[in-house]
């Protein structure tokens, strides 16, 4: 199916656009030429993404909002709607990462990713997606994990609301399949973005030698810009999934045939000898 | 027979394998030769269809003790805060041009000089030692007369704020903070022999940077992964147009510097910029560097090369504007967005 938005002349709200993945989709929409709402918790990230996108040649505002806050996207919705009218494309991209065992979890860190990775993209479809729904046209992109189909032991928060997001992005596109609105998710594989940077480290596991050696990981990851390019991609062609980077793409894949048990098998943490021969 | 039948893998690990390795194959083929065409359709300038082009501006010059003319550009409105770009070897003002049209809509005021020998500015007595750009980046200061201002170098730029900074104890009121862009503090510690400087470095009459693609390729060194043609042009032709004198002198003060020892106590806050794929500071150098005092980061750039200002526009101007939102030692405590982006990750 074809989507029902073109992206030139369209009104777009990045969730996230402050950094990495929202960023450099904030760039991708600007650059095809669509008008680019920066939302960001950070206000001079969200400042920044909007410069840049009015350097590109389109008109941009930023807003400064946490996507956890229900009040406060309400609030942000009303005024959007006020100045600019219905959206015609959304990304959910707001998003942190945490990494731990769950017996090392507070439940406020729960709450606290919770909030954000889940109830942010809810937040987000309920106060914009609803109005694109009563309209019948719109485009709808959730930013999901590739870790949403795979089971870690050292991710159990992250995996679980990625998976959740990935299930909300499945379900809200089968219901809002009749009233114009297309829903898409979009699952990356390992981006160099700044999510180890502001996430949260839980646990004993995690000492600033294993977080540098984590962060120097997400440094061989994709650019940015790959994923930005599948949400356009998405947008384009109303895809429902896309998975940028090859490693999201072979989970997806291979989740289809394994037994749950061989899932379990890789997504155990690797053994004591292996993580001592990294750390030296 | 059993054994000849043992060796084989069975048929139900055999079969769907084959089936998921072919068709990942077949997927990430076509995904790499969609990703080409998606890199050049999406990926695009960074810089935007403004190019090099300069924000609006008055122009001044300003003439060093030593008689070498700057030229010198004052652009946005005049009550921002006061950000100074310097830029690289063979560079010109123009290399921050995406940087400073960002800043002006962020409502900085930006000052911009092209160093002595590059671009329109005079090459006065010439240059023996980094010191006297440190010196130049001083008069420019003095000329604009820049208050708690945030001054970011790029590769020499950045060498020129290090030389500035190590002497800043007479002009402390001058400088809030410093962004310095993929460079480093000490390279060789001694000259390049002066054949290859001289005789290729130096060499204008035939103009080697020019020559089929040789230049175009010396260029496309310097730029990283989303490398556009008009960034390579640019590299090229600003390589080009700086006389040989002014590249063998600079290059060769860059060799021979050691900036470490002048810098160690400094307490001015630094952000340390660095890209991944940088081939002429690589991160190595960036690690290396002097970490500079409270509230100093160092961020790279996945992916881009040497000339992030051309590259990475974006995180340059992010950084430059969290060190000027970041209270200097006089404000009040900062906020806890402005705080948490660049510090280390919590652990808990």
């Amino acid at each position: 199916m074809k989507s029902q938005v073109q992206v030139r002349g369209a009104t777009a709200l990045v969730t996230g656009a402050g950094s990495g993945i929202g960023r450099a989709t904030a760039g991708a929409l600007a650059r095809s030429g669509a008008t680019v709402l920066c939302v960001d918790v950070d206000e001079i990230g969200a400042k920044t993404t909007a410069a840049s996108c009015e350097d590109l040649g389109v008109a941009s505002v930023p807003y400064v909002c946490d996507v956890a806050d229900r009040a406060a996207m309400e609030e942000l919705a009303d005024e959007v709607r006020r100045v600019h009218g219905v959206l015609d494309i959304l990304v959910n991209n707001a998003g942190v990462g945490m990494s731990g065992r769950f017996g090392d979890l507070s439940l406020d860190d729960w709450e606290w990713i919770r909030s954000i990775n889940l109830d942010g993209v809810v937040h987000g479809c309920h106060a914009f997606g609803t109005a694109m729904a009563d309209r019948g046209r719109g485009h709808i992109v959730n930013v999901s994990s590739g870790l949403a189909f795979l089971p870690r032991s050292t991710e159990v928060a992250y995996c679980t609301t990625k998976a959740a997001v990935w299930m909300f992005t499945r379900s809200l596109r089968a219901d809002w399949r009749t009233r114009g609105v297309g829903v898409s998710a979009v699952c990356p594989g390992v981006v160099n973005t700044p999510i180890l940077t502001r996430g949260r480290f839980v646990g004993p596991m995690w000492t600033p030698e294993t977080i540098r050696l984590a962060q120097r990981g997400f440094g061989w990851g994709h650019s940015p810009h790959v994923v930005a390019a599948a949400v356009l991609d998405a947008i384009r062609r109303d895809r429902p999934m896309v998975a940028p980077g090859f490693e999201s793409r072979l989970l997806w894949h291979l989740q289809k045939l394994l037994p749950l048990a061989v899932g379990d098998l890789i997504g155990r943490p690797p053994p004591q000898l292996v993580l001592r021969r990294l750390g030296s | 027979m059993t054994r000849h039948r043992r060796r084989r893998a069975p048929g139900w690990i055999a079969a769907p394998a084959a089936v998921v390795l072919g068709a990942e194959a077949m997927v990430t083929a076509g995904a790499v030769a969609g990703a080409r065409q998606r890199r050049s359709r999406h990926g695009g300038d960074p810089c935007g269809p403004a190019g090099f082009a300069l924000p609006d501006s008055e122009v001044g010059v300003v003439r060093t003790e030593d008689g070498a003319d700057l030229a010198v550009l004052v652009a946005g409105p005049a009550d921002g805060p006061t950000v100074v770009l310097a830029h690289c070897w063979t560079g010109t003002k123009e290399t921050w041009a995406a940087v400073a049209r960002r800043l002006v809509r962020l409502g900085h005021r930006v000052v911009l000089y092209d160093q002595r020998g590059h671009g329109r500015s005079g090459f006065g007595a010439g240059l023996s030692t980094i010191e006297t750009l440190g010196d130049d980046l001083s008069v420019v200061l003095a000329h604009v007369d820049a208050r708690h201002a945030v001054v970011v170098g790029h590769s020499m730029g950045g060498m020129a704020v290090q030389a500035y900074v190590a002497r800043l104890r007479h002009h402390a009121d001058r400088v809030a903070a410093v962004v310095l862009v993929a460079t480093a503090s000490r390279i060789l510690g001694r000259a390049l022999p002066g054949v290859l400087a001289e005789r290729v470095v130096g060499d204008t009459s035939p103009s080697w940077t020019r020559r089929g693609r040789r230049g175009a390729f010396l260029a496309r060194q310097a730029l990283g992964r989303s490398a556009v043609p008009s960034h390579v042009a640019f590299v090229r032709d600003t390589l080009d147009a700086t006389a040989g004198p002014v590249r063998v002198s600079c290059l060769q003060a860059m060799a021979r510097m050691d900036l470490r020892p002048g810098l160690a106590g400094t307490a001015v806050p630094a952000t340390i910029l660095v890209g991944t794929r940088d081939l002429l500071t690589p991160p190595r150098l960036a690690r290396a560097l002097w970490r500079g005092g409270p509230g100093s980061a160092l961020r790279t750039v996945p992916g881009a090369g040497h000339m992030l200002p051309l590259e990475a526009p974006d995180e340059v101007v992010d950084a430059i504007a969290r060190a000027t939102a970041a209270p200097a030692a006089t404000a009040p405590a900062p906020t806890a967005t402005a705080a948490t982006h660049d510090t280390q990750p919590r652990v808990t």
